[in-house]
């Protein structure tokens, strides 16, 4: 898209208006000149006519009929057309006769073209009328009549003041003759033709050329401000705010420029005003983050608390029920135990040959089974009696090896371990965390049951020792990840569900952490985080 | 031998002609009298001023007339000259002017000369009687048709009448008439001057001014003033008869009078003088009774006045 500027409008325009203004007001004064010649033509016309209406010699000869006679007054009328306009001239007399009829040579219209007033005696005036040839000629043709004067004005006046009777009527004039004469409006056109040449042109083109030179000046005067204006607005647009427009002409622009330094330094004040509000903004966003963090910390440890309250409300339920019915249930099984002991010496191959085998393998099994309760009993029983850790410092990697050791890991299963050396010594009850690591290892190995691997890891990180033991076991369905902590919450078979819960316990009185991590099909992890620098408490 | 009767004839002849002679002898003064042109007003002057000069025993020598043409007026001129009268009675602007110009040691009278101020006919041997009567009288005989009437309008050519305004127009306030003037340079201005007055005049008093009174413009004021009910009043019965309502004009045949009567003081002056410019001390009353009956007035007593014309 073509850009036109500021400049070549306003030139354009202002050229276009002032030659505008030219044309009209050279054809405007050429119509009022030229109708001014013409009235002045007309004029002369009058005056010329009159002169030869006055001419007494004209009145003489016209009386006598005599054409020499007039050789005089056109002589006399020639030497007052200083113009050169008389065209023709022509004396009728009043009985229609044509005395004389003449024109000038250069005329090229005939002189019996030129129409003959009739009817003269209806003539009582100068009669003025245009007349034009089949040439083309143009001619302004003035009649008027001529009368014998019977006297002066004066007489004539009092003969209307008085009264007359006599030879003279009312008009008291008779009527000679009309003169008709001819003047040419071509030096009209030649002086046209020379003014517009010589004066309306030449004028013309200095009024346009002045004029455009003239809106040159004033458009760079306006343009080249805006231009500069234009500079210091895109600066200013690309963040340049100490920009400043240096026009100090008193007039609108120079007002723009000022007012467009003043909003510039505005601006400014209000960026760095914005920036210091956007500065507290962000440390206040900050400060609410944080805030933030803390509150979902705290949110989650409230949850956690929640958890571990209704967990340790349950626990707390439980171990009282526990407690009660171990105790109750103890004594039986003893009994019973003792009682399938005596039946199986009373009734062993030894003291009956011929039993039946499936006897004796019903008293195995009762035997099993009874082992079995009491270890669910002692198991409740040791749920409801965790006590306060004897914390001493113990190294972990040995707590894990010790752990480790106690549990019965099938062939089938990888065992990994990646226990990092040098590891400060955290303080805890060794045979408690040692419980912990058993029953995970345990779980871990129980969840393998066609094979896996294992994987049992320490580091330290933030603070605390971390111990993760992870298995590729069949994992743990989302939903219930959350309950395996809770007592009597099991997803084995033949598992009391109080197992994780007792651990979980444990760890929370070491004032640590335990989680989980699983995925079902994939495996599970579980973590323990035991914070490093908690002192020795002694023992409980 | 010398018949009786013959004889006797002889006698009779002779002693007329003695008479005649003697009378001759004594009454010495003669007169010319040069008229313009030949119009009725003129004769009237030379018959008053004939019957008064023979009162005054004063014989005119001639008459001419110069019928309106300047070249014939310098050719009589030169041969009233030559006839040496004692006394020369001019009638007319012509004739006035053409024998002031050539005349100056005979005494002229001159009479029916319109605006005489405006021809500087004034001389050590120059007396003249002037065509206008005085306001006075034309108000008095304008009254006696119209009654009393408030504003009276006048369009007049300062050039030409001017001077007749300035003269009149504190005798008219004195009458208590309001006289509304307007002003013209050319008979072209009649009909502006026309519609400005109308409605603001009770009557139109047209004076013998040329600018205002043409065969055109005469037209038009007559049937304007008709139109709009307004009084024509003037000072020539001429327009009175084409339709005027009023004039107060000179009588002719008194001016030629009064003439005979000024030449005959003027003769027996010791030396060669003036008596000035005199107004006529007759006049006459002209009324168009046509035209008073359009306009609603009533000329009962008027009518009965034998000194007054009536027309039609």
């Amino acid at each position: 898209m073509i850009k036109i500027g500021i400049r070549f409008k306003f030139i354009f325009f202002t050229s276009l208006l002032i030659a505008t203004i030219g044309i009209a007001s050279s054809w405007f004064f050429s119509t009022q000149t030229r109708s001014q010649l013409e009235e002045e033509l007309k004029k002369r016309g009058y005056s010329l006519i009159a002169q030869l209406a006055q001419d007494g010699e004209v009145k003489d000869s016209m009386s006598v009929a005599q054409k020499a006679f007039f050789e005089e007054p056109i002589r006399r009328l020639r030497n007052l057309d200083i113009e050169q306009e008389l065209a023709y001239w022509r004396v009728l007399l009043a009985q229609d006769d044509v005395l004389l009829e003449e024109k000038e040579k250069w005329i090229k219209t005939e002189i019996d073209k030129i129409p003959v007033h009739n009817n003269i005696e209806d003539i009582i005036g100068p009669v003025f009328s245009i007349f034009s040839a089949d040439n083309g000629e143009h001619f302004y043709d003035f009649a008027v009549p001529i009368y014998e004067k019977h006297t002066i004005t004066e007489e004539e006046f009092a003969t209307q003041i008085f009264g007359s009777e006599g030879e003279h009527n009312e008009i008291g004039e008779k009527l000679l003759g009309i003169v008709q004469i001819g003047l040419t409006p071509e030096r009209i056109n030649m002086k046209m033709q020379k003014i517009l040449w010589t004066n309306s042109i030449p004028l013309g083109i200095i009024i346009v050329l002045v004029g455009v030179g003239v809106s040159y000046f004033i458009a760079s005067s306006v343009v080249k401000p805006i231009e500069q204006l234009v500079k210091i607005t895109d600066k200013v647009a690309a963040g340049d705010l100490g920009q400043k427009v240096a026009i100090s002409s008193r007039d609108e622009i120079g007002l723009l420029a000022s007012q467009f330094n003043q909003m510039t330094k505005n601006l400014k004040q209000l960026i760095e005003e914005k920036e210091g509000v956007s500065e507290k903004l962000k440390h206040v966003n900050k400060e609410l983050s944080s805030i933030n963090i803390e509150l979902v910390q705290k949110h989650e440890q409230l949850n956690d608390a929640q958890e571990q309250l209704v967990r340790t409300e349950k626990l707390a339920a439980v171990g009282t029920l526990a407690s009660g019915v171990s105790h109750e249930l103890r004594n039986p099984l003893s009994a019973i135990k003792n009682a399938v002991f005596l039946l199986k010496r009373k009734l062993s191959k030894e003291a009956i040959p011929d039993i039946d085998e499936k006897i004796l393998q019903f008293l195995d099994i009762m035997d099993k089974e009874i082992d079995r309760c009491s270890k669910i009993i002692n198991d409740l029983l040791g749920f409801t009696r965790v006590t306060k850790p004897t914390r001493l410092s113990s190294d972990i990697n040995t707590v894990v090896k010790e752990a480790l050791s106690r549990v019965e890991i099938s062939k089938n299963i990888k065992v990994s371990k990646h226990l990092q050396s040098n590891l400060p010594k955290v303080m805890i009850d060794a045979n408690q965390i040692g419980q912990v690591l058993i029953n995970i290892i345990d779980n871990a190995c129980q969840a393998m049951v066609d094979g896996g691997k294992l994987k049992i890891s320490t580091n330290m990180a933030e603070g605390f020792i971390k111990v993760e033991v992870g298995d590729s076991g069949c994992g743990i369905p989302e939903k219930e990840i959350k309950k395996i902590f809770d007592p009597l919450f099991t997803t084995k078979p033949t598992g009391t569900g109080i197992g994780l819960a007792v651990c979980h316990g444990i760890i929370q009185k070491h004032n640590g952490v335990i989680d989980v991590k699983s995925q079902e099909g994939i495996g599970t992890v579980m973590f323990i985080k035991l914070p490093l620098g908690e002192k020795d408490a002694g023992p409980a | 031998m010398i018949n009786k009767n013959h004889k006797y004839t002889v006698f009779i002849i002779a002693l007329w002609t003695l008479l005649f002679s003697a009378y001759c002898a004594h009454a010495e003064e003669t007169a010319i009298v040069i008229k313009s042109q030949d119009l009725s007003a003129y004769n009237e002057v030379v018959k008053g001023f004939q019957e008064e000069c023979l009162k005054n025993n004063i014989t005119i020598k001639s008459i001419y007339d110069l019928n309106g043409k300047m070249k014939l007026g310098q050719k009589v001129v030169r041969k009233v000259k030559k006839e040496k009268p004692d006394i020369i009675l001019t009638i007319g602007v012509l004739a006035a002017t053409v024998a002031k110009d050539k005349i100056g040691n005979v005494p002229i009278v001159f009479c029916m000369v319109i605006n005489h101020e405006r021809f500087h006919l004034s001389a050590p041997n120059i007396t003249g009687i002037s065509t206008e009567i005085a306001i006075e009288d034309q108000l008095k005989g304008f009254q006696s048709v119209l009654g009393p009437f408030k504003n009276m309008g006048v369009i007049y050519d300062p050039s030409k009448t001017g001077s007749i305004i300035t003269n009149a127009e504190d005798k008219i306030k004195d009458a208590e008439i309001n006289l509304v003037k307007y002003q013209i340079s050319s008979s072209e201005e009649v009909s502006e001057a026309m519609k400005n007055l109308i409605g603001k005049i009770d009557a139109l008093w047209l004076l013998p001014d040329s600018t205002v009174v043409t065969r055109k413009s005469l037209d038009l004021i007559k049937s304007t003033t008709l139109e709009n009910m307004i009084p024509l009043l003037c000072t020539s019965d001429v327009f009175v008869k084409a339709g005027a309502l009023a004039a107060v004009s000179s009588d002719y045949n008194y001016v030629g009078r009064q003439a005979a009567g000024l030449a005959g003081k003027i003769l027996e002056l010791p030396d060669l003088s003036s008596l000035g410019i005199v107004n006529p001390d007759h006049f006459k009353l002209s009324i168009n009774t046509d035209t008073a009956e359009k306009l609603g007035l009533e000329l009962k007593v008027v009518q009965e006045d034998p000194k007054i014309n009536i027309y039609p």
